[in-house]
């Protein structure tokens, strides 16, 4: 029950899918809505070998929706400034295969999409960085945006704040990796390599990652610079310059970003009681496996979360499987409560 | 926890010569990956990778064609180098666990072209291999059948009996749908028979004349 006494709703569970075993395992493991890219820079996880031609899309959408699973788009980088060829041709694709939404960042997108394919609804992506209730509200009225991913740089209590401001529904990040909580502006990984994942889709693009071992010491650099050293044994994290290992101000650490996963299995009647209605789970870079192992256990944890909250309480043993999967073997809470950074 | 597909692989490797070895391998890799799987992987035809296990030296050298892989023991300056223990590529390469968390364990290593091995593990993860399907194609259901019981036997087993251990046991055999501990104490059981005659086997390999040698008989 919620504070006030009423029944509280649950949320349903978004879950990653890079290709479409992923996307299977998604649904078969309990997700009620998969988000996926097309195989180009259109999208944030533009990697090598990632994402789905239209032959893929198409058998993963009707497959999610024989299962009862919705199917979200995400189209959510910003166009070349040349060409948006790539980026208006996702969107019409998106439309004619009968995706259930499109996950948007670029306003230019949401014009075309509006104009377009009014009847396919548009979500606001977490690349858009929206963190106020004005923001949102105005993308809402000139955008006809219906949900809205909220980036990971708010606290819960700043996320209930902004659900009593707006009517648009609300998605936040319970589960995988973190960024450097500067989503869609962070230019880290252009400085280095030429690619942002906000124009490009890609963060430390492969071409640019080196990994070497010596005496069981790890080096990874990117374009030749050296950006974290793993010890013999320690969890190593993805190569990005975010969770790097640097000295300032006489201190050496990691001087942006910790490389720890999130997890949220604590919290979820609290996110339940700040009544959003998507919760999302980071991962499209990761294989069936992952996906298998994250959405089973965020689908317990869910719903036995729904049925008494009161009584909910994480289990070791899904705890332990989340962290068996977690970027540097750990997790964290991220921004949602007070005492992170 | 560290898990298996083979309770002491190096042992099967130190008796198969290295060409034989990558023969072996090339033959089966050819018979599971075939037509569509090999057109799938088009975008690394030509590359090169070396798949390196430091701990019993073996290194093969893999190269992917239209008309599927060619495996060598040894070749020329690989694109890229995927290092681990054997569980761990095999695991990468049949698709058994997750490559990242792999990667985040420090079992899997890739150092060369990034963006080639990224490719591989992307074009791997994509081609939903079922290796229990794929078995029965080749082998037939009752073999693989029998096959897939002692490796989910030996996947579940643990290497020792402490605490830490047995708890990491339990949770695998929760998931699995078996009674956790009497069904863990079982499987620690047989892991420790298996243990032990691989060392009798090992003992026995060591012994100059692998043949028991004829009692001698009185005239």
């Amino acid at each position: 029950m919620s504070p006030d006494g009423s029944q509280l709703e649950k949320p349903e569970l978004v879950c990653p899918a890079g290709n479409l075993p992923a996307l299977k395992t998604a649904v078969d493991a309990g997700g009620d809505a998969v988000y996926m890219g097309f195989r180009n820079a259109s999208n944030a996880r533009n990697f090598e070998g990632l994402n789905f031609n239209r032959e893929e899309a198409e058998e993963g959408i009707r497959y999610a929706h024989a299962h009862g699973a919705r199917v979200f788009v995400a189209i959510n980088t910003s166009p070349a400034p040349d060409d948006a060829g790539h980026w208006t041709s996702s969107i019409d694709m998106a439309a004619e295969l009968e995706a259930d939404a499109i996950i948007l960042s670029d306003i230019a997108l949401m014009t075309y999409a509006a104009e377009h394919h009014p009847g396919l609804r548009r979500h606001l992506s977490v690349q858009a960085s929206a963190c106020n209730y004005e923001s949102l509200n105005f993308y809402q009225r000139e955008f006809g945006i219906k949900r809205a991913v909220i980036p990971r740089v708010l606290t819960l209590e700043e996320i209930r704040n902004i659900r009593n401001h707006v009517q648009l529904e609300l998605e936040i990040f319970v589960s995988g990796g973190l960024c450097v909580m500067a989503e869609g502006r962070c230019w880290l990984s252009s400085y280095i390599t030429g690619d942002s994942p906000n124009m490009h889709g890609v963060c430390s693009p492969a071409r640019a990652v080196r990994f070497e071992e010596e005496d069981g010491t790890l080096d990874v650099r990117l374009d030749g610079i050296l950006v974290n050293r793993f010890a013999p044994g320690e969890p190593a994290a993805y190569p990005t310059l975010c969770k790097g290992c640097f000295e300032a101000c006489g201190k050496q650490g990691h001087v942006m970003e910790e490389p720890y996963s999130l997890n949220t299995l604590e919290m979820l009647p609290e996110i339940f009681a700040a009544g959003v209605s998507g919760l999302k789970i980071e991962g499209r870079q990761r294989g069936k496996h992952y996906v298998r192992e994250v959405v089973s256990v965020l689908r317990a944890a869910v719903d036995t979360c729904a049925a008494d909250p009161d009584a909910y309480t994480p289990q070791d043993e899904w705890m332990a499987r989340l962290n068996a999967m977690a970027e540097g073997g750990s997790h964290t809470t991220g921004a949602y409560v007070d005492e992170w950074r | 926890m560290k898990l298996q597909v083979l309770p002491q692989p190096d042992i099967f490797l130190r008796l198969i010569p290295s060409p034989a070895q990558a023969h072996l391998l090339e033959l089966m890799l050819n018979r599971i990956f075939t037509g569509d799987a090999i057109r799938h992987l088009e975008a690394i035809h030509g590359k090169t990778m070396l798949f390196h296990t430091p701990e019993n030296e073996l290194q093969l050298y893999v190269r992917i064609d239209h008309d599927g892989f060619h495996v060598a023991g040894s070749g020329q300056s690989p694109d890229v180098t995927i290092r681990g223990d054997l569980a761990s590529l095999a695991a990468l390469c049949l698709g058994l666990e997750d490559t990242d968390s792999l990667f985040f364990s420090r079992r899997l290593l890739l150092t060369g072209d990034t963006a080639v091995g990224l490719l591989f593990k992307n074009l791997l993860t994509n081609l939903d291999f079922d290796l229990r399907h794929e078995l029965e194609q080749q082998l037939g259901r009752r073999a693989t059948t029998l096959l897939w019981n002692m490796a989910t036997h030996t996947l579940q087993a643990v290497e020792t009996v402490d605490d830490q251990l047995l708890k990491a046991g339990t949770m695998l055999g929760g998931r699995l749908g078996l009674s956790p501990a009497s069904e863990v104490k079982t499987l620690q059981a047989e892991v420790r028979r298996l243990r032990n005659a691989q060392a009798e086997l090992e003992q026995r390999l060591k012994r100059p004349g692998r043949r028991p040698r004829p009692h001698p008989v009185s005239s």
